[in-house]
C-alpha cells in the first residue's frame, strides 16, 4: 500500500512542476525544457540552505525565486532576442547544469540527517502511517493550491496572461507588453518547478545533479492526461486536471515498475504517448473530413472516459493479480537486490554477491527469493524501486553503488539493507565511523587505494615527475578518490600532478590530449566512471603519445592500461553475500561494522610495456597477482581471506 | 436545347430543337448574337423540334427581330408548334413577327452577297476591301482658327469661330456649344460633326458627351476654336471586315489614299472597334488656363492636361470618325499643314458609341451612318490615333478642295 | 484640436534587397479630434503600413508621429494602447478565441490600465457588458459565457468593435476591417462602425479597399499611392464624388507612371 499512497504523494509533489508546465505549454503554447534545469536549482537551493541550517519551509520561497529567476533568463531570450523557444530553453538548461553543480559544490547533497518536511510533518504525526500522514497534508496543501492557483488565472492578471497565450495580437492592442507578459509567465512557471524540486529533494532525502532529467516530458504527460480525463473550458477543472494527471503518471510509473517493466522502456514508453497526444490533438484542430475521424471527434468523450475506466480497470487488475503472496513464502527467505545502472561495476558486484550466495549454500528459486532491479541510470528511479521492494516483503535489500544506497538508508528504517560498491558511506550519511552506523544498515565500501598506485609509479619511474590525471566532477565518488588521490600526493613531493575535468565521456580524449601536451609521464586514474567508459580514449593517446596509463580500476588491464592497482567489485559483492548471510541468520546489522574491501588486485600489462618500451622490474613482477601477456589474462582465482583460511584448515 | 444551323439561299436556318425557357434561352440568344456578328442577318427559325418555349423564348426572338430589321437583316419563324402560336397570339406579338409553314413559302431572293454586284475588290496585299465607286463630286474644306495655339493654351476669347451646321455636313475640332463665351469657354473638347450633328467632349473633370442634332429650323451655331469641315460628297465608299487581327487605321487609310485624287482628303469612318488608342484634352486650352511654362505637353503637367489609353483601349464598340488624311506629307498645302500633326499624316476625332449591330450592306452607309448618330448612346468624343483598330464598317472618302 | 500629427514619415522595407519597397515616402499628416479619416489605395500604397506605423507594430525609419501633443514615434504598440483602439481586418485577429465573450470584453475594459490579480469579472460588470452587447444587436448578450470561438467571424468583428469602444478611446484605428465579411455582414458591422463613431464622437482612420465606404463613411478621405498621400478629400468634395472619380484618379496615376519624355514627345506629335 506504501508503494501506491507513495506514488500519489510524488504525484501531488510533481503537481507543481506540471502546473509550472500548463502556464508555458497550454497558456503560451510553449513547452518549456528549461524545467529540466530548473527542476534541478530548485532541488540544489533547497538542499544547500538546509544543510546551512535554513528551516525546510522557508527553503520554498527561496527556491521559487531561484526557479523563476532561470524562467526569466529563458523568457528574456526568447522574447527579447527572438530565439526560438526550445532552443532558448536547452541554453538556459544547459547552463544551468553548471549552476546547478556550483550551488550544490558537489554532484549530490544528502538530507538524511537534515531537517525537511516530511521529518517536520512527522513531528505533528498524532501517529498515523507515516505515507498516509504524508498524504492528509499533501493533499490539503494541494487543494489550496489548486484554489489559489485557479483564483489566480482567473483575475485580471491571470486572464491578461490566458490571453497573451491565446492572441498576443489583440492583447498588445489592449495595451499589454507581449514580451514583459510572457517572461513573467515562463517566469512563475519555473518558479513552481523550483519549489516542485525543493519538495522533492526533501521528500526524498537527497538532491542530485542528474534529478531534472525528463521532467519536461514527465510533466508534459501529466498536463496531457489530466487534459484527457477533465476536459473543459472551467479553468477550476482544468487545474484539477493537471494535478489529477500528475498523481495518475506516478502511479502509472509505480504500477509499470510493480509489473517488472524496464524503467528504460518505461521512458520511451511515456515519450511514445506524449507524442501520440501531441499527434492526435493536432489532429483534431484540424477537423479533417473522414467517417472515421468524424466519428472520433463526435465521441471524443466517450472515448476519453474509456481511456480511463480502461486504466483504472488494467490498474486494479495488476494489482491485485500481482500481489506479493507473503504468507506462503514466509519460510523462505527473500532478498532485495538494487543495482543503479547497468556499467560491469554493478554486473561484476552482483556476480560476486550471487556467486558467493551459492557457495554459502543459497539457491534462488529454491530456498531464497532474489528480487533484482534496475534503476538504468536514473537517479529519483531509485527511490520508486526501494519502495517496491519494501512492498514485495524483502527480508534483506541489497542496493548497489552510492545512488542505490541513499535511496535505500532514507526510506527503510525497519528492514536490514546491506550495500555494497559504495566509496564512502559516511558522505551519504550511513554512518560516522565502520561500527558506528545507523542500525538497521550495514555494507561494503572502500574506494581504490590512490597512495598504492603512486608508489609503483614511483617504483618505476624514479626523480621528478610530472603526472596527469582526469575526471568528471560530477559523481560523488571521484570527489572522494580525488581527494584521496592528493592526500597520497602530499608523500610524494617530486610528483607534480596535472588535472583536467571533463563532463561527459565525449570530452575525454580531448582531455587525455592536452594533458599528454603538458609534457606528462604518466596518466594516473583514479575511479571515475566517465572516464571508466571512456577509458579507450586515454589508451588512444597513450598509445601515440608513448604515454603510459596507470589505474585503480582492476577490471580494465587487458585494455591497454600499464598497471593497475585496485579493487575489483567482483569481491564487494562477495562480502556482500557474507553480510546477507550473517543478517539473514540473525544479526544485528547496527552491530556489525562496516566492511572495507578485503582484497586488492594488483595487474601488469606486458603487452603493452612492449608497445612503449617499458621494462617492469623484478620487485613488481613478482608482486604482480594479475599478468596481461600474449593477448592472455592471467589471474588467481578470488578467495575471500576468512575462506582462504577455512580452506588452508581444512588441508 | 439543341440548335443547329444549315445555310439555304441567303438564308440561315437555325434548327432549334427541346425547351427554350428562362433556362435556355440565353444560351439561344448568346447563339444568335453570335451568328448575327458573323454576318447573318437573315434567319430562319426552325421550331418543328421545339417541345416548349416560355415567355424567356419570346423575349430573345422580339430581341433578335428588333435588332436585325433596322440593319436589312429579317427574323422568319418556320413550322410553329400549337403551344409557340399560342404564346405569340396571347402575348400580341403576332402581328409583327414573320410566320410561314415552311421553306416552300420563302421567296428567295438573289443568292448574291450584299453589294456584290456594285462593287468591287481591292486587294492590298495584307488585306482586302470591298469597293463602291460613286459620283461625288471635289468638296471644298473649310478651315476654323489656328490648331498651333494648342499647344500653348492660348486661345483668347478672340479665337472662337462661330460655325452653323449647315455649313458643312462632316468634320471636327475643339469645339463647343453656347451663345455666351462666359458660359461655354470651360466646355471646349474634342468634337466630331456629323451629318450635321455635333458631338463634343468637354475638356472638363468629369466629361459626358455634350451634342446637338441639327434641323435646318434651329441652326444653333458651333463654336470652335479651331476645326475643319467638308461636304458629304461620297468619291466612294469602302466595306470591309476582317477576321483575326484587323490592319490599323494607317494602314487601313493608306490604302483609301490610293482611290483619293487630292492631296488631302476626307474620310468620315462607321464600323466596330478592335482596340483604340486616344487622346483627349482634360483642360481647355484657352489663355486663361495657360500655364507658366506657356507647354501644356511639359513632363510635369502633361497628365493633367491630357488623358490618354496607353494601350490599345474600346473593343467592339460602333465608332464613328471623321477626319483629314493625307496622301502625302509633302505635298500638303501650307494653309492646311498646321491641321495634319506631324507624324501620321492624318487627324481624325471619334465618337464611340455603346455597341451595336452594323448593317453589311455597302450601299447603307450613309442610311447607317445616320441611324448609329440618332440611335446609339455616345459615350466619348476622342482623338484617335493611326495604330486604332477597326475590325469591320465603312470609310467614305471625300476629296477636297483645299485653297 | 489636433489629434494625430504625422510629419516626414519614411519607411522602407527589405532595404537593399531586390524587393525592396519604400511604403511610406514622407507622409505628412494633420487629424483633427473627431475626424474621422478613410484611407483608400492601390494595393501595395502604404495604407496598412501607415496605420500600423500609428499603432506602433511598425516603427518608421524617419518621421515624427504625435498623439494629442505627444511624441509617440518610438513607443511599441502596446504603449499607446491607452490613445489607441484597433480593429483587425482579420475577424480572428482582434478577439482570443478560447476566452469567453466576458473575459474578452474584461481585456479591452482594462485597456491601457495596469492589470492587478484582482477578481473583476463580477456579476455587476457582467451585466454591464450584456447591455453594451445588446446595442450590438446580435443576440449576443445571451452568450457571455460562451468562447469566442464559437461566434461567426462578422459577430468577432462586432464584439471586436464594441471591445474598441468599451473605453472610449482617442483614436479608434480599423483596418479593413469588413474585409473577410460577405457582403451582408460588411454592412452590419459598418453601420455598427459608423454607429459608435457617432456616439462616442470618436477620431477614426479606416483603411478600406471599399470606395463605396470610403466615400461614404467620414468626413475625410485620404487616397495614397506608392508610399505617398496623392489626395486628400474633405466632406464638402466627398459631397460631389463618385466611385468613377476615385477609379478615374486611380487610372489616371496608373498612366502618369507611364508616361516618359519619349512618350509625351510622341504623343504630341501625334496629336497636332
Amino acid at each position: 500500500m506504501e508503494l501506491w499512497i507513495g506514488a500519489v504523494n510524488l504525484g501531488f509533489l510533481y503537481a507543481f512542476m506540471a502546473i509550472g508546465t500548463y502556464i508555458t505549454y497550454k497558456l503560451y503554447s510553449f513547452p518549456d525544457i528549461t524545467i529540466d534545469g530548473t527542476f534541478t536549482t530548485g532541488a540544489a537551493t533547497a538542499s544547500i540552505l538546509i544543510v546551512n541550517g535554513w528551516n525546510p519551509l522557508t527553503v520554498l520561497p527561496v527556491a521559487f525565486l531561484v526557479g523563476s529567476l532561470a524562467g526569466f533568463i529563458t523568457g528574456f531570450i526568447h522574447t527579447r532576442f527572438r530565439i526560438e523557444g526550445l532552443l532558448a530553453g536547452i541554453l538556459v538548461m544547459t547552463g544551468l547544469y553548471s549552476v546547478n553543480l556550483h550551488i550544490m559544490g558537489k554532484s549530490n547533497i544528502p538530507l538524511l540527517n537534515d531537517p525537511t518536511f516530511v521529518s517536520l510533518l512527522a513531528f505533528y504525526n498524532p501517529g498515523l502511517n507515516p505515507e498516509f500522514w504524508n498524504f492528509l497534508v499533501l493533499i490539503t496543501t494541494i487543494v489550496l493550491f489548486w484554489m489559489v492557483v485557479s483564483l489566480f488565472l482567473r483575475t485580471d492578471f491571470g486572464l491578461t496572461m490566458r490571453s497573451t497565450g491565446n492572441n498576443p495580437v489583440m492583447i498588445a492592442a489592449q495595451g499589454v507588453s507581449v514580451v514583459r507578459n510572457k517572461i513573467f509567465g515562463i517566469s512563475l512557471a519555473n518558479g513552481l518547478v523550483g519549489i516542485s524540486g525543493a519538495l522533492i529533494a526533501q521528500y526524498q532525502g537527497f538532491a542530485d545533479i542528474g534529478m531534472g532529467i525528463g521532467s519536461i516530458i514527465f510533466s508534459l504527460a501529466s498536463v496531457i492526461i489530466g487534459e484527457a480525463i477533465l476536459h473543459s473550458r472551467s479553468i477550476f477543472i482544468q487545474v484539477l486536471g493537471v494535478i489529477l494527471g500528475s498523481v495518475i503518471f506516478r502511479l502509472a510509473v509505480a504500477l509499470a515498475l510493480y509489473l517488472g517493466m524496464n524503467p528504460n522502456d518505461l521512458k520511451i514508453l511515456t515519450a511514445l504517448f506524449v507524442l501520440a497526444t501531441l499527434i492526435t490533438t493536432q489532429f483534431f484542430r484540424k477537423k479533417h473530413e473522414g467517417r472515421f475521424t468524424r466519428m472520433f471527434h463526435h465521441h471524443a468523450r466517450i472515448f476519453r472516459w474509456s481511456f480511463l475506466i480502461l486504466f483504472v480497470l488494467l490498474f486494479v487488475f495488476f494489482v491485485v493479480k500481482n500481489r506479493p503472496k507473503k504468507e506462503n513464502d514466509a519460510h523462505r527467505p527473500r532478498i532485495g537486490l538494487l543495482l543503479a545502472n547497468q556499467s560491469s561495476l554493478m554486473t561484476n558486484t552482483r556476480n560476486g554477491f550471487y556467486d558467493e550466495l551459492r557457495k554459502l549454500d543459497y539457491r534462488p528459486g529454491e530456498n531464497c527469493e532474489i528480487i533484482e532491479l534496475n534503476a538504468e541510470g536514473d537517479i529519483p528511479m531509485n527511490r520508486t524501486m526501494v519502495d517496491h521492494l519494501v512492498s514485495a516483503g524483502v527480508d534483506v535489500l541489497v542496493p548497489v553503488s552510492t545512488a542505490s544506497t541513499q535511496a535505500a538508508i532514507t526510506k527503510v528504517k525497519e528492514i536490514p539493507v546491506v550495500f555494497a560498491t559504495v566509496a564512502n558511506p559516511f558522505s551519504i550519511q550511513a554512518g560516522f565511523s565502520d561500527s558506528n552506523h545507523l542500525p538497521n544498515v550495514t555494507g561494503v565500501y572502500g574506494s581504490a587505494p590512490s597512495y598504492e598506485l603512486l608508489k609503483l609509479f614511483t617504483m618505476m619511474k624514479h626523480g621528478k615527475q610530472k603526472i596527469g590525471t582526469l575526471y568528471n566532477p560530477a559523481f560523488p565518488n571521484t570527489k572522494v578518490n580525488l581527494a584521496d588521490l592528493h592526500k597520497a600526493l602530499k608523500s610524494y613531493p617530486q610528483l607534480e600532478l596535472s588535472e583536467v575535468s571533463v563532463s561527459g565521456t565525449s570530452e575525454v580524449y580531448q582531455a587525455a590530449q592536452s594533458l599528454a601536451a603538458k609534457g606528462i609521464s604518466a596518466f594516473i586514474l583514479i575511479n571515475d566512471l566517465t572516464v571508466f567508459n571512456a577509458l579507450e580514449s586515454v589508451i588512444r593517446v597513450s598509445r601515440a603519445q608513448k604515454i603510459p596509463v596507470y589505474s585503480n580500476d582492476a577490471e580494465r588491464l587487458q585494455d591497454g592500461v600499464l598497471l593497475v592497482y585496485g579493487y575489483e567489485y567482483y569481491v564487494s559483492g562477495m562480502q556482500a553475500a557474507h553480510l546477507v548471510d550473517r543478517v539473514l541468520k540473525g544479526e544485528n546489522p547496527g552491530k556489525i561494522p562496516f566492511e572495507r574491501f578485503k582484497i586488492t588486485s594488483f595487474g601488469i600489462n606486458y603487452d603493452m610495456a612492449d608497445q612503449l618500451g617499458v621494462i617492469f622490474p623484478d620487485s613488481i613482477r613478482k608482486a604482480a597477482t594479475i599478468t596481461f601477456i600474449h593477448n592472455k589474462l592471467n589471474k588467481q582465482p578470488l578467495v575471500l581471506p576468512e575462506d582462504r583460511e577455512i580452506q588452508t584448515k581444512t588441508h | 436545347m439543341n440548335i443547329q444551323t444549315e445555310k439555304w439561299n441567303n438564308f440561315l436556318i437555325i434548327h432549334l430543337e427541346g425547351r427554350i425557357d428562362g433556362l435556355t434561352s440565353t444560351g439561344f440568344q448568346r447563339k444568335v448574337d453570335q451568328l448575327t456578328a458573323e454576318g447573318h442577318l437573315k434567319l430562319i427559325l426552325d421550331f418543328s423540334r421545339v417541345i416548349f418555349m416560355s415567355s424567356a423564348g419570346l423575349r430573345v426572338i422580339i430581341q433578335i427581330t428588333r435588332s436585325l430589321r433596322p440593319i436589312g437583316g429579317e427574323v422568319i419563324l418556320m413550322t410553329l408548334p400549337d403551344q409557340v402560336r399560342e404564346l405569340f397570339r396571347v402575348s400580341g406579338m403576332e402581328p409583327f413577327l414573320k410566320v410561314v409553314s415552311g421553306l416552300e413559302a420563302i421567296m428567295p431572293q438573289s443568292t448574291s452577297g450584299p453589294g456584290e454586284a456594285i462593287s468591287s475588290r481591292l486587294d492590298f496585299g495584307e488585306f482586302a476591301v470591298d469597293w463602291m465607286a460613286l459620283t461625288g463630286k471635289t468638296g471644298q474644306l473649310l478651315l476654323l482658327g489656328d490648331p498651333d495655339k494648342l499647344a500653348s493654351s492660348a486661345y483668347p476669347e478672340g479665337d472662337c469661330h462661330r460655325v452653323k451646321p449647315s455649313e458643312f455636313r462632316f468634320g471636327a475640332g475643339l469645339a463647343a456649344l453656347g451663345d455666351d463665351y462666359n458660359d461655354f469657354s470651360n466646355l471646349f473638347g474634342e468634337t466630331v460633326v456629323t451629318d450635321h450633328h455635333f458631338f463634343s467632349f468637354p475638356a472638363v473633370t468629369r466629361p459626358g458627351v455634350d451634342y446637338a442634332f441639327y434641323t435646318a429650323e434651329a441652326d444653333h451655331p458651333f463654336n470652335f476654336l479651331y476645326g475643319f469641315g467638308f461636304p458629304g460628297d461620297f468619291s466612294g465608299v469602302f466595306r470591309f471586315d476582317f477576321t483575326g487581327e484587323s490592319p490599323d487605321l494607317g494602314q487601313l487609310l493608306k490604302a483609301a489614299a490610293t482611290v483619293a485624287s487630292s492631296s488631302v482628303f476626307g474620310v468620315v469612318m462607321l464600323g466596330v472597334s478592335q482596340g483604340l488608342q486616344w487622346m483627349h484634352l482634360k483642360k481647355v486650352p484657352v489663355l486663361e488656363n495657360q500655364p507658366p511654362s506657356g507647354n501644356i505637353f511639359a513632363e510635369d503637367i502633361f497628365h493633367a492636361w491630357m488623358n490618354f489609353s496607353p494601350e490599345r483601349e474600346e473593343l467592339n464598340k460602333t465608332i464613328i470618325t471623321t477626319g483629314l488624311v493625307s496622301r502625302d506629307p509633302e505635298l500638303i498645302p501650307e494653309r492646311v499643314r498646321s491641321f495634319i500633326p506631324e507624324k501620321g499624316g492624318m487627324h481624325l476625332h471619334g465618337i464611340v458609341f455603346e455597341n451595336g449591330l452594323l448593317s453589311r450592306d455597302i450601299r447603307d452607309f450613309e442610311t447607317e451612318l445616320a441611324r448609329v448618330a440618332r440611335d446609339f448612346r455616345a459615350e466619348k468624343v476622342v482623338h484617335l490615333l493611326p495604330s486604332s483598330r477597326l475590325k469591320s464598317g465603312f470609310i467614305g472618302i471625300i476629296n477636297l478642295d483645299l485653297h | 484640436m489636433t489629434m494625430i500629427e504625422i510629419a516626414g514619415l519614411t519607411k522602407l522595407f527589405n532595404a537593399g534587397s531586390l524587393d525592396e519597397v519604400l511604403a511610406l515616402d514622407d507622409v505628412c499628416l494633420e487629424i483633427r479630434e473627431h475626424d474621422f479619416l478613410t484611407v483608400i489605395g492601390t494595393n501595395g500604397s502604404g495604407k496598412s503600413t501607415l496605420l500600423n506605423v500609428i499603432a506602433g507594430n511598425i516603427i518608421p525609419d524617419k518621421g515624427i508621429i504625435r498623439i494629442k501633443g505627444k511624441e509617440v514615434t518610438r513607443h511599441p504598440d502596446f504603449k499607446r494602447a491607452k490613445y489607441i483602439a484597433r480593429v483587425f481586418q482579420n475577424p480572428f485577429q482582434g478577439t482570443a478565441p478560447d476566452m469567453t465573450i466576458a473575459e474578452n470584453l474584461l481585456m479591452a475594459w482594462l485597456r491601457g490600465k495596469h492589470r492587478w490579480p484582482l477578481l473583476s469579472l463580477n456579476r455587476k460588470i457582467k451585466s454591464f457588458f450584456r447591455d453594451q452587447l445588446a446595442s450590438l444587436d446580435m443576440d449576443l448578450e445571451k452568450r457571455l459565457e460562451n468562447v469566442m470561438g464559437t461566434l461567426s467571424g462578422g459577430q468577432r468583428q462586432a464584439v471586436t468593435l464594441l471591445m474598441a469602444v468599451l473605453q472610449t478611446p482617442d483614436v479608434l484605428l480599423l483596418d479593413e476591417h469588413t474585409a473577410a465579411l460577405d457582403p451582408k455582414t460588411a454592412a452590419q458591422v459598418i453601420r455598427l462602425t459608423r454607429k459608435f463613431v457617432e456616439e462616442h464622437h470618436l477620431t477614426a482612420i479606416m483603411v478600406t479597399h471599399s470606395m463605396n465606404q470610403a466615400l461614404e463613411l467620414g468626413n475625410r478621405t485620404i487616397m495614397m499611392h506608392h508610399g505617398r498621400i496623392i489626395d486628400d478629400i474633405s466632406s464638402e468634395e466627398k459631397k460631389k464624388l463618385t466611385i468613377d472619380d476615385f477609379l478615374n484618379k486611380f487610372e489616371d496615376i496608373r498612366k502618369q507612371e507611364k508616361l516618359t519624355p519619349e512618350l509625351i514627345g510622341r504623343l504630341k506629335a501625334l496629336y497636332c
